[in-house]
């Protein structure tokens, strides 16, 4: 059962860090159009 | 001037100049033999184990220390200097060579003087035989390390950390210097074939060579 | 919706897909639930790969055509890089750690050529943060992205040749022996993640397009104030 959270929490730390840049990008966008 | 009248005059003047103000063997040696002495002390190692560990931090040291001659300050030029350059009509490639000969040359004998510190400092075992093939990996990596400092220190020229930026260009990058000339001796020291380790080294002084001359162009356009 | 939001949203759906493909399809019977970790670390290391071939090509495109997008292109790449390559190979250590009780592999050639990968985008992207001219930014990276691609292939083979001198065999395995639903799994995977990266690259040009468009407009402040026009003073 702990195998299955640390293989979980990493695929999730991965993405957040995907998403994390991504929302990042969004922000930047969304101060050169200002 | 012809190609190689041009590649000599540079290199010429390169280690004039860092005669009357170089830091190479002021600076640059010394630290790299202080660093000889803390590797055994911070690792608290017995002797055998230095001695094992010769050859190993010799390579280490003289390659990240080493690459600091590349990057040495009599080799930033002003953009006086290289306005010079173009105005005398210099080929951007015999610039490029002329420094990496001039590099070479201070590279060599950082080397040199390194390694017998690491001889009297380690005592390590060295088999029959090593000498030509130790010498020919301490050419061919100083010619590569030159190479590859010298294209850094080109695309860093004039910037505020230039030193430490170029550095962290070269390290990576130096891997295949690190291996084939450490690989030589180790290959002695079991009987194993050297050839590859050489023939490793050749080909990336050669890459190297082949990459430098071929941006030399924009290299002297980048560093203005 | 613009071609970026839509190339993100469907993005989002794939890897949706790559994920329940990775925690449906069976286990390697040795490593148990670890073994799903490869459906992230293969594709994002491939992706890294990837996307350092697309910085270097950059590069060389640059130094021929000199057109901005060209710059952009390697810088965009380089940054998703970096992102690709520190989760790639974080995954790598977990998994590592967790199946063998190392985090690093010394035998694995791609591990130390990635990780060096690894640090020749960050010394691309600190030349870049160093250099404050657009122009010379572009062509000292498109430099350091050339000579690169030159090196990193003698890095590979010079780590190639040190681990199959010292007969440290990989203690990964290549995958090549996987059953056929693990396989499906791990191509799903690939297939979704490799968009992901399109998507993002696409978005991250956006950004950088946008942010030359509004750099280009503040070439001269006197640009601003335009003499009026004699058709358009009407009350004269």
């Amino acid at each position: 059962m702990s195998d299955l959270l640390i293989v979980v929490g990493t695929f999730a730390l991965c993405y957040a860090v995907i998403v994390g840049y991504a929302a990042r990008l969004h922000l930047r966008r969304r101060r050169v159009k200002d | 001037m012809s190609f190689w009248g041009q590649v000599v005059e540079i290199a010429r003047v390169d280690l004039r100049i860092e005669r009357r103000m170089g830091d190479v063997l002021r600076i640059v040696l010394p630290f790299a033999v202080v660093a000889l002495l803390v590797f055994p002390l911070a690792l608290g190692v017995d002797l055998s184990a230095v001695s094992r560990l010769g050859p190993a931090v010799f390579w280490a040291i003289g390659i990240l220390f080493g690459m600091q001659i590349a990057l040495r300050h009599s080799a930033d030029d002003r953009p006086e200097r290289r306005d010079m350059y173009s105005l005398l009509g210099v080929d951007p490639s015999a610039r490029f060579v002329g420094r990496c000969m001039s590099g070479s040359v201070l590279m060599v004998v950082f080397l040199l003087v390194l390694l017998v510190a690491t001889i009297v400092l380690y005592s390590p075992d060295l088999p029959d035989g090593w000498l030509l093939p130790v010498m020919a990996g301490l050419l061919l990596t100083a010619v590569g390390l030159t190479e590859l400092g010298t294209l850094a220190g080109e695309v860093t020229a004039g910037l505020r950390n230039r030193t430490s930026l170029a550095s962290l260009i070269v390290a990576p990058l130096a891997l295949p210097l690190v291996i084939g000339a450490s690989q030589t001796l180790e290959s002695l020291a079991r009987d194993a074939g050297i050839l590859r380790w050489l023939i490793l080294l050749v080909a990336t002084d050669l890459a190297l060579a082949v990459a430098g001359v071929a941006l030399a162009r924009p290299l002297e356009e980048a560093s203005r | 919706m613009n071609r970026t939001r839509m190339l993100l949203g469907t993005a989002a759906l794939a890897v949706g897909v790559g994920l329940w493909f990775a925690f449906t399809s069976p286990v390697d019977r040795l490593q148990g639930e670890f073994s799903r970790i490869v459906n992230i670390h293969a594709p994002f290391l491939w992706v890294a790969f990837l996307a350092f071939g697309v910085t270097a090509l950059a590069s060389i495109m640059w130094l021929v055509k000199k057109t901005p997008r060209w710059d952009r292109l390697g810088e965009a790449s380089a940054e998703l890089g970096v992102v690709f390559t520190v989760t790639g190979l974080f995954t790598g250590m977990v998994w590592g750690q967790a199946v063998w009780g190392r985090a690093w592999d010394w035998g694995d050639a791609r591990l130390a050529t990635t990780a060096v990968m690894l640090f020749v985008y960050l010394g691309y992207l600190a030349l870049r943060g160093a250099t404050p001219d657009p122009e010379m930014r572009a062509r000292r990276s498109a430099i350091l992205g050339t000579v690169a691609v030159v090196q990193v292939p003698l890095v590979y083979f010079s780590v190639y040749m040190f681990r199959t001198l010292h007969q440290t065999p990989s203690i990964r395995p290549d995958g090549a022996s996987m059953p056929r639903e693990m396989l499906i799994a791990l191509l799903v995977n690939f297939l979704a993640i490799t968009y992901l990266y399109v998507a993002l690259l696409s978005a991250r040009l956006e950004v950088a397009r946008a942010e030359a468009g509004v750099a280009g407009n503040a070439d001269l402040a006197g640009d601003a104030v335009k003499p009026p026009r004699l058709a358009e003073v009407e009350d004269v």
